[in-house]
């Protein structure tokens, strides 16, 4: 139920370029940023390694690909809404 | 009617591909016959030549639209790898794997840096940039009857900041050009200016674009064939990306690990990626990787490319793919770092200086003919004597990690030697770091010619000039520029890691704030915006100026005047010194804004004053 409505409420969200633009790239910041840091990340293993490197070289790239790729998809279709607002 | 070339892409990319794959194959059969490795080589630095005069004819145009922006025929998947092909430098290509060695969260930032600079790119610039008809950025954030000081303005930043850019790549190209093509540097320095002057001036960004989208694939065999066969060799697993976190930063960590039991080395010197940097602390690595970030955004050179896609959502798209594309090398990168420590480690590390001749000639032969790769006890020795004299001991020491350094600027152009691999995989990588070079350096100098020739002859001299004036002039301008660029790489000696944090710091203090407040926050008056991207840049130019020629500055008559200003040019560095010239250009933007709203309220408030009668 709570993911059903967060899934609407997201589909139906229609934020401003601007507003999307500066929430995107400060969400793209926090992740360059080596946040397993701040919690300890040297501690946490994966395959015997410390969760960092995985964070740094894997984790953090592919997620900001992924953020990105989602968020130029979100700006297109909010072009689109607007065109099709002008045009009615 | 002929199909527009960039519509050839497909076929062009595989037509090259397979021509380097061949030659990489004919390379090896040569090879295997006998044929001296100073041949190939050649034959590799002939193939790369020979793509840039293809790319200059198949691309070459008479006219201007298609000059400064290819005619809009562009695709995001190729136009994608264009911009990661332009963005892989010698800075990243050669550096960044030496600066994973020697440091650690330093090199962090530069990694971080890039890849969020590229995301930010495709978030805040891509589409905005295709939208505007203008070729330059000026035209984005002046209106066309603008301020003219501001178009001067922006023309200055994007000029200053190619050059410097275009020192690092130049002067790097001396680096390759003796050790493996046997060319001196200043032949290398004219072949590279006269190859890609011929390229972009015959066809301009629509060569440009064609030259980098066939480096692309070249960059990636050039980089990834030799560390696949080195992550294979050691762990048994040949995706570098992952195998050296697997195989080769465990047995690091244990001889560390062993090595600080022993007292041998200090934990400073320990190989670890997130270790506290050399020279950044907290504030240094955070202001670092956003000026990097931001300066990669904002890059001229690179946003020129949107231009060429049709529509908004392709230039968004060709940054996603761009992003991607980027990723799959730079992840790549400390594995090299990695992979040369653990070589370090279990050939060097313990082993008798008498036995050095035997066991690990190959140093010597590495640091033949004046090469810097790698010292004992401080010396790039070409023999055990020289080792012995230079460690002043008898055979009998052992040598331990701080006798061994190895140099980071030769890391990468060395790492297919120090793992023993055959010597065309390093024939491989000085063609990938060629490639590298001269990718980057194409675009910087035609950005850097258009933005003379729209933003300086035709805004400020001749703004009714015709279409084939100006085209005449941007080709004038790229001969200009590129005489002026071999000439000072040859003449000045400057700071290639000084150069690249310089221009980068100049990006953020004045591109990225003036094109942010013009894109997005469109109610700011561009004529605030300039004076306070004016203030911005001259602090951080000033504060550059100190750290780099010292705070003791001869004056005219002789004396020396003292400018010691410890808090800046001991404790900011150059990376650092860009953000804050960003953030004083942003707080003078809304300062600004703020004083002139209160004055026309406070005008108006006289007006309604005035006209109410007595």
């Amino acid at each position: 139920m709570i993911f059903y409505r967060l899934k609407t409420t997201l589909r139906n969200y229609s934020p401003s370029p601007a507003k999307l633009a500066s929430v995107i790239s400060l969400a793209l910041i926090l992740l360059s940023w080596p946040l397993p840091i701040f919690f300890n990340g040297m501690q946490m293993q994966f395959f015997g390694i410390p969760f960092i490197y995985f964070y740094i070289i894997l984790v953090s790239p592919l997620l900001i690909l992924l953020i990105t790729s989602w968020a130029v998809n979100f700006a297109d279709k909010l072009d689109r809404n607007q065109l099709e607002t002008e045009n009615e | 009617m002929q199909k527009p070339p960039l519509n050839s892409s497909a076929s062009l990319l595989l037509m090259y591909s397979v021509i380097f794959l061949l030659c990489i194959l004919f390379g090896a059969l040569l090879k295997q016959i006998g044929v001296p490795g100073n041949f190939i080589n050649l034959l590799m630095f002939a193939l790369v030549v020979g793509g840039y005069i293809f790319s200059g004819l198949f691309g070459k145009t008479m006219l201007l639209p298609v000059f400064q922006n290819a005619g809009r025929t562009g695709r995001p998947f190729y136009t994608g790898q264009a911009i990661a092909a332009g963005m892989i430098s010698s800075s990243l290509f050669i550096f960044l794997a030496g600066d994973f060695y020697s440091t650690g969260t330093d090199a962090l930032t530069i990694f971080s840096g890039f890849i969020l600079g590229l995301a930010l790119m495709a978030i805040l610039f891509a589409a905005p940039v295709n939208r505007s008809q203008s070729p330059t950025l000026a035209g984005l954030i002046i209106p066309n009857d603008g301020l003219k000081l501001g178009r001067l303005l922006i023309l200055v930043i994007v000029v200053i900041t190619a050059i410097l850019l275009l020192h690092v790549q130049l002067s790097t190209i001396g680096l390759i050009s003796k050790m493996f093509f046997n060319i001196s540097h200043q032949v290398a320095v004219i072949i590279t200016a006269v190859t890609i002057g011929f390229c972009i001036i015959l066809g301009g960004l629509q060569s440009l674009s064609i030259s980098r989208m066939i480096a692309y694939p070249i960059l990636i065999i050039a980089f990834l064939a030799p560390l696949v066969w080195i992550a294979y060799q050691i762990t048994g697993n040949p995706l570098p990306q992952l195998s050296f976190g697997i195989g080769a930063l465990q047995a690091i960590s244990e001889v560390d690990q062993e090595l600080l039991n022993a007292g041998l080395v200090e934990q400073s010197d320990v190989f670890d990626l997130t270790r506290e940097g050399l020279n950044y602390d907290v504030f240094n690595h955070f202001s670092a990787l956003l000026c990097i970030a931001f300066g990669t955004a904002a890059m001229p050179h690179l946003l020129q490319h949107m231009r060429v896609l049709p529509k908004a959502h392709s230039a968004r798209r060709t940054s996603v793919w761009a992003l991607g594309f980027l990723l799959i090398l730079i992840t790549a990168i400390p594995a090299v770092a990695a992979f040369v420590k653990l070589d370090i480690y279990t050939s060097l590390l313990g082993l008798q200086l008498s036995q050095l001749g035997q066991e690990a000639s190959w140093l010597f032969e590495l640091n033949q003919n004046g090469a810097s790769i790698i010292s004992i006890c401080g010396t790039y020795v070409t023999s055990a004597s020289q080792a012995l004299a230079a460690c002043g001991v008898s055979g009998e020491y052992f040598l331990s990690s701080k006798d061994i350094t190895v140099n980071p600027d030769m890391l990468l152009l060395s790492s297919g030697v120090l793992n023993e691999l055959p010597d065309l995989m390093t024939t491989l990588l000085a063609t990938g770091a060629l490639i590298a070079i001269w990718s980057t350096a194409d675009g910087l100098i035609l950005v850097s010619a258009n933005t003379i020739t729209e933003d300086g002859y035709r805004a400020l001299v001749r703004p009714k000039s015709p279409t084939g004036i100006r085209l005449f002039m941007s080709r004038f301008f790229i001969i200009v520029l590129i005489s002026i660029s071999a000439y000072l790489s040859l003449s000045i000696e400057l700071d290639a890691r000084f150069a690249f944090a310089a221009s980068f710091a100049l990006l953020t203090a004045g591109l990225f704030p003036a094109l942010v407040c013009r894109i997005w926050l469109k109610q700011i008056d561009h004529r605030d915006v300039m004076i306070a991207v004016f203030l911005g840049i001259t602090l951080t130019a000033c504060m550059l100026w100190l750290s780099y020629y010292g705070t003791d500055v001869a004056a005219l008559n002789g004396n020396e005047i003292n400018f010691h200003l410890p808090l800046i040019t001991d404790k900011i560095q150059p990376l650092s010194m860009g953000f804050i010239g960003m953030l004083v250009s942003f707080i003078s933007t809304f300062a600004l804004t703020k004083v002139q709203h209160m004055r026309s309220q406070q005008k108006e408030h006289n007006k309604v004053k005035s006209d109410v009668p007595a």
